[in-house]
């Protein structure tokens, strides 16, 4: 597995200042900072971003998107998250949806939503776990049934985040029988949340926060044009995505904003030596977290899929997340009230949100799994 | 990597993968006069700096290839030797010169006249003293610090973790001449040291990526229970470890060999801080895998994980760097604690994080 790195070009870090003056722009106009994808979502904020054509910045130019590159939208993703912006509302779309219909989508569905998702003017939220189908995710058993034009949608699904929002849940779901083969016959369909027969009900966060949410299917008509790419080649085109989903900044970043805090705050005082070794460890993680991302972003502009690399980077970044919690924890001492505002507050919150961190986008025990059996495919492929 | 870089490292592999094929793996962890006379032909001790294709890249590919192989020999010392004579117009003669600078000893000036200096002082853990004709070292001076050559008179022997030779060289009332004394300008110490670390930092990763490469073929053939090892979810996460803390290592030293100069000595630093967090869980999870067999002599295992237990510490440990980074990039007129852990930024460029010598 290697990493190989390569700085921001000079129109990158054009870019990148540019993102920077935007999020000064916005903190004057007193927008609130929030942890990575955890933040609220801001619809008002993510129309602001695409305005300025930051949403589903890969989208080719001849399917109405920028046609920029994925180390672009790593630039400006970057950049909002350790500015603790509200990106959730867009971020789905952003990051995984709009890819899906590039690569799989048919040309109405691409015609339909591309240039939607470019504008800010339409939300999805991803439905994939279920109540008794969690890191086995093949075991879905929310199941669509042929009818006139369509299908009859029934299940449910849980912990889908910014259903509460969202216009459409890409629901995975199984539309015909397993036969002993569970990924197979497994299909993605676009469902409108308004549709009559969902039901959309908050699941609270130990924080009390409604981030995530438990949809209900009752017989809910989906039409035949919804079924996102093939039916029936719902896994494949689940798994195909990963690398979009594991590798990003999104993976280090959710307490960067808590750390540049306490910077703030740090920075004019005269620091004790342990505080500078402990801080400047901290700061060396982050760089290499960093350069290896970017890497990835630069991997998939060559168009490869180092979905492998990507779940490497995901489980080393959300364990350093958690550390650097505890390190944070350390530095700023005493008792943490969540109700504070300011730092402490942050803190609390990132406290007692971090258990997430390592469980959202697949558990860090599987994600070793499957660094674990592309070591041995190579291996052999070497023997 | 550059096409010379690889052409360097692939032919370094194949001459010490010959040798350990023919000779075991005993002979690559000591020193071997043959093997050195060999590398010396090919030209690997005397790799020169000031070729225009030549440069960062190609000094950690070799460190690289010492790495993977554990390399008993000083190749890696000799291309520091020479970046920093070559920064500091300091002609070489040909033979083993070792740079002393990994732990900051710096010399004292006795005496100064045209002829050049007498100096004084002891320079600790200088790599390979015993074999070299001579050491380069820093010498505090009226006019500055200089980079002096001087002949190892008085060596006394000291070793690090792996049995790699780290001497004691007190230096006596010696005198320096004057061509043996560097021009004041060329690197100060802490560049020297960070390019120290960066070179130690690329060889563990070549040690990194070799164990690896073991972790996985061993959780595949050993059998417990009747099963391999690697068949228990315990093991395949050690070795999931293992080949993450390389990838990190490595890069974080390819992301310094990219980074522009002015931040370079930034991001050495970090890489040995990177390599300070990482060789310690991969040294964990390596042995466990191999259980009671990984930790006996016979072994080839220690042969890498011992080099990285010294490795970590030597040209300033993950602690001075890390302290090096948070004094660096914590400062009243700082633009904010994410712009400078992403430069370019002048404010960072300011503080002296960059190199004054090109490689
Ligand atoms: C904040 C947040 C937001 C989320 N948003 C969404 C969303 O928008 N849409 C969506 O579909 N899902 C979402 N999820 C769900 C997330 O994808 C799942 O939580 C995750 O896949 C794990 O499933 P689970 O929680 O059922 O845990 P389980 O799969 O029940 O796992 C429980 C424990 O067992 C371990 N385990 C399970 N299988 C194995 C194995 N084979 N080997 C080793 N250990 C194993 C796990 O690692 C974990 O430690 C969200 C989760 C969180 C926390």
């Amino acid at each position: 597995m290697r990493f190989a790195a390569e700085p921001l070009t000079e129109d990158e870090l054009r870019l990148r200042d540019e993102v920077r003056e935007f999020m000064a722009q916005e903190r004057a106009n007193g927008l609130g900072v929030g942890l990575g994808i955890n933040a609220e979502a801001d619809m008002e904020f993510s129309r602001r971003v695409a305005a300025r054509g930051w949403v589903g910045m890969t989208i080719p130019k001849e399917h109405g998107g920028p046609g920029r590159t994925a180390v672009e939208r790593f630039v400006v993703v970057e950049e909002m998250l350790a500015a603790g912006a509200p990106i959730s509302a867009h971020w789905v779309g952003d990051r995984q949806t709009a890819q899906m219909f590039v690569r799989f989508g048919s040309e109405e569905h691409q015609r339909e939503f591309l240039p939607r998702i470019v504008a800010g003017d339409v939300w999805f939220c991803l439905g994939m776990s279920e109540p008794d189908s969690g890191s086995d995710l093949a075991s879905v058993r929310t199941r669509a049934t042929r009818t006139e034009g369509g299908w009859l949608l029934n299940g449910q699904k849980v912990w889908t985040s910014g259903a509460q929002y969202a216009d459409y849940v890409v629901t995975l779901c199984r539309t015909s029988p397993a036969e002993g083969r569970k990924h197979v016959g497994l299909s993605q369909l676009l469902v409108d949340l308004r549709a009559d027969g969902v039901t959309v009900s908050p699941i609270r966060l130990l924080n009390g926060f409604h981030h995530f949410n438990e949809v209900h299917f009752d017989d809910v008509f989906v039409p035949d044009s919804m079924v996102l790419g093939q039916e029936g080649d719902g896994w494949h085109q689940v798994t195909s995505e990963l690398a979009h989903e594991r590798s990003g900044p999104d993976r280090f970043l959710s307490v960067m904003p808590v750390l540049a805090r306490l910077y703030e705050e740090l920075r004019h005082r005269d620091l004790p030596d342990d505080v500078l070794t402990s801080l400047g460890r901290t700061f060396s993680t982050y760089m290499t977290l960093r350069s290896m991302s970017l890497s990835i972003a630069r991997a998939l502009d060559r168009g490869e899929t180092p979905a492998v690399e990507a779940a490497l980077v995901k489980d080393l970044g959300t364990q350093f997340e958690q550390e650097a919690i505890e390190q944070l924890r350390t530095l700023v001492g005493g008792e943490l009230d969540p109700t504070a505002p300011g730092l402490e507050g942050l803190l609390a919150d990132a406290v007692i949100t971090a258990p997430t961190f390592t469980l959202r986008g697949g558990t860090n025990e599987v994600l070793r799994t499957v660094v674990w059996k592309s070591l041995q495919r190579s291996r052999k492929e070497s023997a | 990597m550059s096409d010379l870089s690889r052409e360097l490292f692939t032919a370094l592999n194949d001459i010490v993968t010959a040798r350990a094929a023919r000779d075991g793996h005993e002979a690559i962890a000591t020193w071997s006069p043959d093997l050195w006379s060999t590398l010396d032909d090919q030209g690997y001790t005397s790799i020169d700096p000031d070729e225009p294709e030549v440069g960062l890249a190609e000094f950690c590919a070799v460190a690289t290839a010492v790495g993977t192989h554990a390399l008993g020999l000083p190749l890696v010392e000799a291309g520091l030797a020479a970046w920093l004579a070559s920064a500091a117009d300091l002609k070489l003669p040909a033979g083993l010169v070792v740079p002393a600078v990994s732990t900051g000893d710096v010399l004292t000036v006795v005496e100064q006249d045209d002829d050049g200096l007498v100096v004084e002082g002891t320079l600790r853990r200088v790599p390979w003293a015993r074999h070299a004709e001579l050491v380069l070292a820093f010498v505090e001076t009226e006019s500055g610090r200089r980079l002096v050559a001087l002949e190892p008179l008085d060596v006394t022997e000291g070793a690090n973790l792996a049995g790699e030779p780290r001497d004691t060289v007190t230096v006596e009332r010696q005198r320096v001449g004057a061509a043996q004394v560097g021009s004041t300008e060329g690197v100060d110490l802490r560049e020297a040291r960070a390019r120290g670390a960066l070179l130690r930092a690329a060889a563990a990763a070549g040690a990194m990526d070799t164990i690896a490469e073991l972790v996985v073929e061993y959780a595949g053939q050993r059998h417990q229970f009747g099963q391999p090892i690697g068949a228990f979810q315990a093991i395949q996460q050690h070795v999931v470890t293992v080949a993450q803390a390389a990838a990190a290592t490595r890069a974080a030293v390819e992301s310094t060999v990219a980074a522009a100069p002015d931040h370079r000595v930034l991001a050495a630093a970090s890489a040995k801080v990177t390599l300070g967090i990482q060789a310690g869980r991969l040294a964990r999870s390596a042995h466990q895998v191999f259980g009671a067999i990984g930790a006996t002599e016979e072994h080839r295992l220690h042969l890498l994980t011992r080099r990285l237990w010294s490795w970590q510490d030597e040209y300033g440990t993950q602690h001075e760097w890390s302290h090096f980074l948070g004094e660096r990039l914590v400062f009243p007129e700082a633009p904010g604690l994410w712009e400078v852990l992403t430069p370019p930024h002048p404010a960072v460029t300011a503080r002296g994080v960059g190199e004054s010598a090109p490689w």
